[in-house]
């Protein structure tokens, strides 16, 4: 269902592509746990940072007639065994803490952006010594090292936290190095260097911006392991030499003061715990705003909100259902499908009715963003979340899928209406051979043993046509050409003997002669097998080659319904009869191709009136007032303009 | 007039890493482009024809061979020298989507193409941005914004901006077209056309879609597994290909003509079932393959945007008397799968060609032994005026009648026996 699963990343993507009109910072802005993190962050560094100032006392200023008492108004957080006030000590010992936590991050940052940021970017044998030297790096054990120059450097906190730094480095270099290379092989790289920019040029303007997101999430977890680290060298005496503060020490003297009162462990404890987490969640935070994900919306949490809703609409008037007395295999009346954008809905696929008949093919054809993908996806419920699919009737072979449950329609799919897509290589799955997975889909589908599932994989893959089925079965799906992968998955979509198969797109990233023997195959089929054929599709040429009727989509709706050569011989919707024309056939080499003005128009946008109108050469006043109907033309065709009368002689 | 691009004996190696084997994405390739003309590189996948657009562009180093542009070679240039080629030659990729850095406004990606060019105040760049801008249908307003907030067309237009605003004198074009739906793919196109029209600039235009390359180019090039196959003038190579590669592509390619596709798919299938039977009935499946492919050369024919006898006109000239014998029948039906490039004898698989050349001889024979070579004379002289005249049906009708008997006939049963018997008998 990858087809599916792809117009809903389109979905997410234009989703996405809106929000990312604003920057970084503004989408991190928007998150409330990232604002909350860093404010708290923000506050615990200044109070730490002005110590002097802000705490009531000095660190080591001792009040007697307190010792190891609870909260009190003059003792905020209370005092030590020694009287010493709580909240004086975690300021001042912050600065020693927090320094570590600097210290770390930079000696971190420093080497893993440089090992990276080289290593990715000059690739060859700096890449390879770079990336030899992390290897090592994270072989070396990191908490024995830490001890060694402890030992050797005695109580030095610098030393401690600079070392923990270098341990660190080569994760934060894996980091970069591997995104890095992901924004290497962009094309605006290679567009970058077609424009003449140097090196150097290149790093700073394109590379660094696709590392700052992942390296930012990475730095701030090194600095929350930083802040625990310094905390465990501090508790077990390593760190700063008492009586000066550190976080570490705090907790050590609260663990002392454990037989007279508890109390102590809550602030010191506590206040580790607030900024490691607050680290952590202010690095997903900063990962959210970098991958354009609005984490902080609730209806996300919302598992009903999840669920693809389906409603049973009140029958319109039912335009493209089968003529009467007609048999259709499957007839969609009145079908509108809605996703979610924000807190509303928008329209993708408006009111569209069609059937096809046994051992038919029909194409949906239109340009991208006209909702043909949308329409089969409606059909077979496999719709992104959230989506809203609302029918009169949806009904295959007599059954009314609007009114089968999630579970009953998982019997339909597969085994009554089989599937393919238009990236069959993705369509399956990288860890298994092609031929297990063939298998898998025969046993689901025919409740058949291990030996006869075997068997019966072998035969599809001889009716597809697969060259030495035996060898091809141990292969894994990286391991064919497109041409081969989209056999598979046509084996696979007949192993539930459909006697419906979607095809969406099956052939537009397959070469041309590839193309034709994937076509002629499917026409092959559809004679042995009598099964019925939707195919979307762009491409008059697929249309004409293998289909006997055709519906044209624009805008969510169905503009025109004919059975192929007449509407490739007498297109009856402009809309149509432009699309057509745009193609380089008859038209004299080198010459200007008769245009489409404009676009198509955007899900939401669409006008009250004619959505072609604007588009439109015979676009009149009537055509913008009011929805135009579908107009039955001759025996079986129907087109949804008002002004079919005059095309004849306006092509002519 | 000499070559701004000349390509010679160029060849390009991908070099493995580990268990990887070394690939040869190109072999000894020399193609040549002249200036303000379009050379087409076609190719199914793998066949090196963007290697050879990067190579151009200097993303890729060659192993062996020269690139010679306007008169230097530029093959192993790098550094500031090949930085400095930047304003001589660009490039607009395929992907709308990832040829922009999505967190740069449009701005600051376009202006990437002026690094090299003589220094400019800021105020005089942005003006050069905002006219190329305008002339490709956007306005100022885009200057501001980031990729996302424009659809694929919209990318694209501003890809062909920024490639033509250091005003370079070649383009490589490497599938700009294809991502694109068919009607913007039609603007764009026109666009390509326009500019190169205004500013003489070169493309090098790499495409694996044969009617997009047969309209925008000059000269075509085909390459296979890295090797070039054929290359001339356009017309030439996509109507008359000289090597059963470029023939295959072209046969592959499809039509929106649901007729003419029924009946290229009849000629593929009576071709498969001729080269699948090795025993038996090979004449009677040969005959099937030679009626399919006039048929085909007919509705072929009137798919062309001006329908032309003229293949016909020679044969037809020698008159009447130049079908007297076996020789000259032929010569005149031969004629008629002549009439479109894709039925032509030279596009016929070798394989298939003497088949459909003896099952012609056959059937002309046979013609002569029942004294109806004057028919046929009369009835491809009819085909020749019904195409002229755009009379699709007849000329249709006449095609299908060449080995029936004299019309109108009494009694088309008996009449149509008869002519079988006669036929077998010959």
């Amino acid at each position: 269902m990858s087809a599916v699963i792809e117009g809903a990343a389109i979905q997410e993507q234009s989703r996405r592509a809106a929000e990312r009109g604003a920057g970084f910072l503004p989408r991190l802005v928007r998150q409330p746990i990232a604002v909350a993190c860093s404010l708290v962050l923000l506050v615990i560094v200044l109070a730490c940072v002005f110590a002097e100032w802000v705490s009531p006392y000095g660190p080591l200023d001792q009040d007697l007639q307190n010792t190891a008492a609870g909260p009190s108004a003059s003792h905020l957080l209370g005092t030590d065994q020694l009287g010493r006030d709580i909240l004086s000590r975690m300021l001042h010992g912050g600065q020693v803490t927090l320094l570590g936590i600097v210290q770390a991050v930079v000696v971190c940052a420093v080497i893993g952006l440089f090992l990276g940021l080289t290593a990715g970017t000059l690739g060859g044998w700096v890449e390879t010594v770079a990336m030899r030297l992390c290897d090592l790096l994270l072989a070396v054990p990191g908490l024995v090292m830490l001890l060694v120059i402890l030992g050797i450097y005695g109580n030095n906190e610098a030393a401690a936290m600079i070392t923990l730094g270098v341990i660190m480095a080569p994760t934060l270099a894996r980091v970069v190095y591997s995104a890095t290379i992901a924004v290497r092989e962009e094309l605006y790289v290679a567009s970058a260097r077609v424009a003449g920019l140097t090196s150097f040029q290149i790093m700073r303007r394109h590379i660094l911006s696709g590392v700052t997101g992942p390296a930012l999430t990475q730095i701030s977890i090194v600095a929350a392991v930083a802040c625990i680290a310094e905390a465990g060298i501090g508790y077990l005496g390593l760190g700063v030499a008492p009586p000066a503060p550190s976080w570490g020490n705090l907790v050590t003297d609260a663990q002392n003061l454990m037989p007279i009162s508890a109390w102590m462990l809550v602030p010191t404890g506590g206040i580790i715990a607030v900024v490691t987490l607050s680290l952590t969640l202010l690095g997903n935070g900063i990962r959210d705003a970098y991958m354009g994900r609005s984490s902080g919306s609730s209806k996300a949490f919302s598992w009903r909100a999840l669920a693809v809703k389906v409603s049973q609409a009140a029958s319109p008037a039912g335009g493209g259902a089968a003529p009467l007395g007609q048999e259709s295999i499957l007839s969609v009346k009145g079908m509108t499908v809605r996703l979610p954008r924000g807190s509303s809905e928008v329209t993708i696929v408006d009111d569209v009715n069609f059937h096809v008949a046994p051992g038919e093919a029909v194409a949906i054809v239109g340009e991208s963003g006209c909702g043909k993908s949308m329409t089969i996806s409606g059909v077979l419920r496999v719709l992104p979340m959230g989506a809203h699919v609302a029918a009169a009737s949806i009904s295959f072979k007599g059954a009314e899928l609007t009114s089968l449950s999630e579970r009953e329609m998982n019997a339909y799919r597969g085994t009554g209406i089989g599937f393919i897509s238009q990236e069959p290589i993705s369509s399956l799955n990288p860890a298994f051979t092609v031929g297990h997975q063939l298998e898998e889909a025969v046993r689901l589908h025919r409740g058949v043993g291990k030996g006869k599932a075997r068997q019966i994989a072998r035969e599809l893959m001889a009716r597809v046509r697969l060259p030495e089925p035996d060898a091809v079965a141990k292969k894994y799906p990286h391991e064919l050409s497109g041409g081969m992968a989209q056999r598979i998955a046509i084996a696979r979509a007949l192993a539930g003997e459909p006697d419906l198969l979607i095809a969406d797109e099956p052939t537009t990233a397959l070469d041309v002669s590839v193309q034709c023997e994937i076509l002629d195959l499917l026409r092959d089929l559809r004679e042995q097998t009598g099964m019925a054929l939707i195919l979307v599709t762009h491409d008059w040429g697929v249309v004409a080659e293998a289909c006997d009727r055709a519906l044209v989509m624009y805008a969510g709706q169905v503009v025109e319904s004919a059975d192929v050569r007449s509407i490739i011989a007498h297109p009856a919707h402009p809309y149509t009869r432009a699309l057509l024309q745009s193609s380089s056939v008859g038209i004299a080499p080198r010459q200007l191709l008769p245009v489409i003005a404009g676009t198509v128009p955007v899900p939401g946008s669409w006008p009250h009136g004619c959505r072609f109108a604007s588009r439109c050469v015979l676009a009149e006043d009537a055509c913008r007032t009011g929805p135009i109907p579908m107009v039955t033309l001759d025996e079986g065709s129907a087109a949804r303009c008002i002004r079919t009368d005059v095309d004849e002689l306006v092509r002519t | 007039m000499s070559s701004l691009l000349e390509v010679r004996d160029l060849t390009v190696m991908y070099r493995g890493r580990g268990r990887r084997k070394d690939k040869v994405a190109l072999e000894g390739v020399s193609v040549s482009l002249n200036e303000g003309e379009t050379l087409g590189l076609v190719g199914e996948s793998g066949s090196g024809k963007s290697t050879l657009g990067n190579t151009v562009l200097g993303l890729v180093k060659p192993e062996r061979g020269t690139i010679r542009f306007d008169g230097s070679d530029i093959a192993g240039l790098t550094g500031a020298a090949r930085r400095k080629l930047s304003t001589q030659i660009q490039a607009v990729f395929q992907d709308p989507y990832t040829s922009f850095n999505p967190h740069r406004t449009i701005e600051q990606s376009m202006g990437e193409t002026l690094a090299n060019s003589p220094p400019m105040s800021r105020g005089e760049k942005r003006a050069r941005v905002v006219a190329m801008l305008d002339r490709v249908g956007l306005d100022s307003s885009a200057l501001s914004k980031f990729p996302a907030q424009f659809s694929g067309g919209q990318r694209q237009r501003i890809s062909i901006a920024r490639a033509l605003l250091p005003e370079p004198r070649l383009v490589v074009c490497d599938e700009s077209v294809s991502a694109l739906d068919l009607s913007v793919q039609a603007q764009i196109l026109n666009l390509l056309l326009e500019l190169q029209r205004e500013r003489g600039v070169a493309y090098l235009f790499i495409t694996h879609d044969l009617s997009v390359v047969r309209h925008m180019s000059t000269r075509i090039a085909v390459l296979e597994h890295g090797k070039l196959i054929e290359q001339g003038d356009a017309a030439g190579v996509t109507d008359e290909p000289s090597q059963p590669y470029t023939r295959r592509l072209i046969s592959a390619s499809l039509s929106a003509d649901s007729e003419l596709q029924r009946d290229r798919r009849s000629t593929r299938r009576a071709m498969t079932r001729l080269a699948a039977d090795a025993t038996g009935d090979r004449s009677k499946r040969a005959d099937e393959v030679l009626r399919t492919l006039e048929h085909q050369a007919v509705t072929e024919v009137f798919a062309q945007p001006v329908p032309q006898s003229r293949a016909l006109a020679l044969p037809l000239s020698r008159g009447i008397a130049g079908v007297a014998d076996v020789d000259g029948v032929t010569a005149l039906r031969a004629a008629v799968l002549e009439l479109a490039p894709r039925t032509a004898e030279a596009m016929t698989p070798a394989a298939m060609l003497t088949l459909v050349q003896e099952a012609r001889a056959r059937k002309c024979s046979a013609l002569i032994s029942r004294g109806q070579s004057g028919v046929l004379y009369g009835r491809i002289r009819d085909l020749a005026v019904a195409i002229e005249t755009g009379d699709r049906a007849r000329a249709l009708e006449l095609v299908g009648s060449f080995d029936e008997p004299l019309e109108p006939s009494p009694h088309p049963n008996g009449a149509r026996a008869g002519a079988h018997t006669i036929e077998s008998q010959a």
